[in-house]
């Protein structure tokens, strides 16, 4: 079960001797800290999963604090259908006479308008001017037709499909607008955040105790990283054969 | 026994009739006495507060305050300005009233406005509060009766319990008499000069 960010703001402002004047600057510190935290341990179940709708343009608003993209689908009952990554989607986005986003229309092949003599044969022989052989051109038309493409904060979609609404599974910032939770074992190690942030800030405080508090922040990590990443069987099974060669028996 | 201003406005008047000037009592308004007795309490809580390094509970002024509200903004008016301290701390607490356990955040002047647009401006789904000049904001909707704890002595009555620990006694009584005449002379001082006097009387 994961504890309040308030939790462990109001427990530090107690263990240190600290006001309740000072909980603010101490909760922006917190919240920092759980997202240097959140960046390589889940320690706040930061991977979300979100429906979001789909507009006119066939595009969707990620969702606040939303990082890295997971996986894009389009819901169907309870399964999912997974969307591909195509990074063929004209990424500028298409405005009328009034500046209001727009859809673009389903796109015609480039390759549909050309004919056989002006582009040899189709995949395998593209030639210049000069006759020379250019490679082959993939990705147009797509094996996959529908995919996504990430633009910013938006997710545009291909035309050739208009779904009313997508699933994003996404990392998020580990920071809501709401409650923030963290897991009970790295309550610790924000504090000691808490420490090296607080005291950084005072310069009365001399140089080597800030670098002790830094330095007790990152061993915590890492001992929290052990806890929570705990090496297991595959972990040891991978490290085994990644670590076993081919010998030549004489 | 427990002091109260009257008690100590007494005891001043007694001093200074024996010790300072007995031919002219009459120079000694008792109202300037009570009205000196809160000046120098208030003026003694700071250094009382520095050197304790904490606020003692008894030096704490409740208020319950109805709110008010303008442009979709909760507030609250002070009916007395608290004891300047560093991080807001005269405002010792605010909470709804009845509920003392569910304190309001504080949060220092321009604070709030600094931090718009980050994560801490949720304040983790829980009021906050700023204050400037008489007024104390809300960053959301409150209770419509609010308790406030101020650092301040603002006494009702004269017989209510001076809210000061016994060992301040002394120093409101040689602050008041500081501020009749005796600008660098305790109470004994001016009873040692009290004394001289008589003797000299005598000898003549």
């Amino acid at each position: 079960m994961l504890i309040t960010v308030d939790s462990v703001v109001r427990t530090y402002i107690h263990e240190r001797g600290l006001v309740l004047h000072d909980y603010f600057r101490l909760l922006t510190i917190a919240l920092s800290g759980l997202k240097d935290l959140a960046k390589d341990l889940d320690i706040n179940q930061n991977v979300k999963a979100q429906e979001i709708s789909v507009d006119d343009t066939n595009s969707a608003i990620l969702p606040t604090g939303a990082i890295d993209l997971i996986k894009v689908c389009v819901p169907n009952g309870d399964k999912i259908l997974p969307i591909p990554q195509n990074d063929g989607i004209n990424p500028i986005q298409l405005r009328d006479d009034q500046g209001n986003a727009i859809i673009r229309d389903i796109p015609v092949s480039a390759w549909e308008n050309t004919t056989f003599l002006d582009i040899g044969y189709l995949f395998t022989s593209r030639l210049n001017d000069k006759f020379e052989h250019v490679g082959r051109a993939f990705g147009d038309p797509p094996a996959q037709p529908f995919g996504y493409k990430r633009i910013g904060d938006r997710i545009q979609l291909d035309v050739s499909a208009r779904p009313t609404c997508i699933l994003v599974v996404y990392s998020s910032s580990g920071v809501t607008s709401d409650v923030n939770l963290i897991h009970p074992h790295a309550e610790e190690t924000l504090k000691l955040w808490m420490d090296w942030k607080w005291k950084e800030a005072r310069t009365q405080k001399g140089i080597w105790e800030k670098q002790n508090e830094k330095s007790a922040y990152y061993v915590s990590k890492r001992n929290l990283n052990s806890v929570i990443n705990g090496f297991g069987y595959e972990d040891y099974i991978k490290t085994v054969r990644d670590h076993q060669t081919m010998t030549v028996k004489i | 026994l427990a002091t109260n201003r009257n008690l100590l406005a007494e005891q001043i008047q007694r001093i200074y009739s024996r010790n300072i000037d007995r031919e002219d009592v009459s120079r000694l308004d008792v109202r300037e006495i009570k009205l000196l007795i809160t000046q120098a309490v208030n003026f003694l809580i700071k250094p009382e507060i520095f050197q304790r390094g904490d606020i003692s509970g008894c030096i704490l002024a409740s208020y319950d305050i109805v709110k008010q509200t303008s442009g979709g903004c909760d507030y609250i008016i002070l009916p007395v300005v608290p004891v300047s301290l560093p991080k807001e701390q005269g405002i010792h607490r605010v909470h709804p009233q009845g509920c003392s356990t569910q304190a309001y955040i504080p949060i220092q002047t321009n604070d709030f406005q600094i931090v718009q647009g980050t994560p801490s401006m949720y304040i983790e789904g829980q009021v906050g509060y700023f204050y400037e000049g008489h007024r104390i904001s809300f960053t959301k909707t409150v209770a419509t009766t609010v308790t406030v704890k101020l650092v301040v002595y603002d006494p009702v009555n004269d017989t209510d319990i001076l809210p000061i620990p016994p060992e301040m006694e002394a120093q409101v009584i040689e602050f008041v008499l500081k501020q009749f005449g005796l600008a660098q002379m305790s109470a004994n001082a001016a009873s040692a000069k009290n004394e001289r006097k008589t003797n000299e009387r005598q000898l003549d």
